[in-house]
């Protein structure tokens, strides 16, 4: 124990070291791999990132024949390993450095309308 | 004496997972134990076979949280070795890199948790907040503090130059500044003494014939190290294993503080002889054949084997993890030891059961 006494006096006199989360919160390092975010506009359905999506959180639903093909993002399922977001060739997968917040019931996630 | 048999575990405080161990109790001394594996089983094995061998790296990430790195780069290491991919050598160190960190982490986790098992939660604090700053440099560096899928088939998917470099060698010296004042007081606290030496004694003839693995393997006075192997860049980076003859609970403490010394040198090396070049090579075929691999983990001896015939799935992928080896060691070092003692002796040989079980 004498040698933890240093240790412990330097605590007493330092602040603590823990966030008051959620008032404070951490800020990420760049390039982390936090929240998918799906731009469908820009997307070109060519199916990439849902063959090559390891947890299978990307489903397209439709033809692109008839028109109807949609994209389906599932963050429930997903792992967040950024494969997807590697491979798009149109950019209309976006990693964000954030971690996506809390959710409670399944939702697909899109922000329309939005430039390249 | 009458004799008493009852559970401990599969949910006790000083267990970070589920196994249970039956007792066989005479008083206070224990006379037998039977391990009890099973509650955690989830069918990776099984589910590596429907994947595509390449999404079997994210699979394999998943066996284990603490030591995801070393599951993914054997893996890596297994297919590259079927299908005769050259990995470039600057991956090769950045691969090195990634799993002395890990171990680190590792070893700081279970130091921690020795702690908290004895009771002695100040140093238990000290530690993990220790190693918050390697899982900074894990995140900063990989993308993720724990599940880092940064090892591909062929190479890395990330790279550390420049600015970033720098940083991480600032959060090292930090990490050092903060371990340089942990290290002394694991090694010559009285409580830790009192409560480890002598205690879960392995002998070093049967460590060898339980086929035991690891730091429990080394603290036991075999000088056995997957690392010697010399795969990723070990072989040019230089390396000696950590040995100790004591043989208890305490000699497996302290090889795994000198590892953290080890590893944390290992690190160092790695980053300041980094070569340049590419980070990954691109995979074409399919893996044929069969093939074999052990990495060193910081629970000791991964081994890993599969068999691929020409299409983009495996017929079988077998992992067989460290903990899986040592769990015999516990037959051997608590019959004989106080029943106050279990939660230490079990804890000395770093048990991780989702790994076990896959």
């Amino acid at each position: 124990m004498p040698q933890m006494l240093s240790n412990i006096i330097r605590n007493l006199v330092r602040g603590p070291v823990t966030r008051r989360y959620p008032k404070t919160k951490r800020t990420a390092f760049p390039g982390v791999r936090g929240e998918i975010v799906v731009f469908e506009d820009r997307c070109c359905y060519c199916g990439m990132c849902s063959r090559g999506c390891p947890a299978n959180a990307i489903s397209m639903t439709g033809s692109r024949k008839n028109g109807d093909i949609t994209l389906g993002y599932n963050p429930f399922a997903c792992i967040y390993c950024g494969k997807c977001v590697e491979m798009c060739p149109c950019c209309a997968l976006v990693m964000y450095e954030d971690q996506a917040p809390p959710r409670y019931k399944m939702e697909r996630k899109y922000r329309e309308n939005t430039p390249v | 004496m009458p004799r008493i048999t009852f559970p401990f575990g599969p949910q006790h405080p000083v267990l970070p997972e589920a196994i249970q161990l039956q007792l066989t109790c005479e008083d206070e001394k224990v006379v037998e134990v039977t391990p009890v594996i099973g509650y955690m089983h989830r069918g990776i094995e099984k589910a590596a076979e429907g994947n595509p061998f390449v999404n079997n790296v994210f699979l394999c990430e998943r066996v284990c949280g603490i030591c995801s790195f070393m599951h993914a780069l054997t893996y890596c290491q297994l297919i590259e070795g079927l299908m005769n991919i050259n990995v470039p050598p600057r991956a090769k160190y950045l691969r090195v890199f990634w799993s002395e960190l890990s171990r680190i982490h590792s070893h700081m986790l279970w130091i921690g948790l020795l702690a908290d098992a004895l009771g002695f939660e100040s140093l238990f604090m000290q530690c993990w907040r220790a190693r918050e700053v390697i899982l900074d440099v894990l995140e900063m560096t990989t993308g993720q503090r724990v599940i880092q899928s940064s090892c591909v088939i062929g190479g890395v998917r990330r790279n550390i130059d420049g600015e970033l470099a720098k940083t991480v060698f600032n959060l090292l010296d930090e990490f050092k500044k903060q371990w340089d004042a942990i290290s002394p007081v694991v090694q010559k606290d009285y409580t830790i003494r009192a409560r480890t030496e002598g205690k879960g004694i392995l002998p070093k003839e049967q460590a060898w014939e339980l086929g035991i693995v690891g730091p429990t393997l080394r603290a036991s006075g075999w000088a056995h190290d997957c690392r010697l192997l010399g795969y990723a860049a070990y072989g040019e980076l230089g390396f000696q294993p950590v040995v100790e003859e004591g043989c208890d609970s305490y000699a497996r403490t302290l090889v795994r503080v000198r590892e953290v010394d080890q590893s944390l040198e290992l690190a160092y090396k790695a980053l300041n002889n980094l070569p340049e070049g590419e980070i990954a090579v691109k995979v074409k075929g399919f893996p044929e054949g069969e093939a074999a691999v052990c990495v060193e983990q910081p629970r000791g001896e991964l081994f890993e084997y599969a068999r691929g015939n020409g299409t983009p799935h495996l017929e079988r992928l077998k992992i067989r993890t460290p903990t899986f080896a040592n769990i015999p060691a516990l037959l051997v070092m608590l019959p004989g030891s106080e029943l106050a003692d279990v939660p230490v002796i079990t804890l000395s040989i770093d048990p991780c059961i989702a790994c076990t079980e896959r």
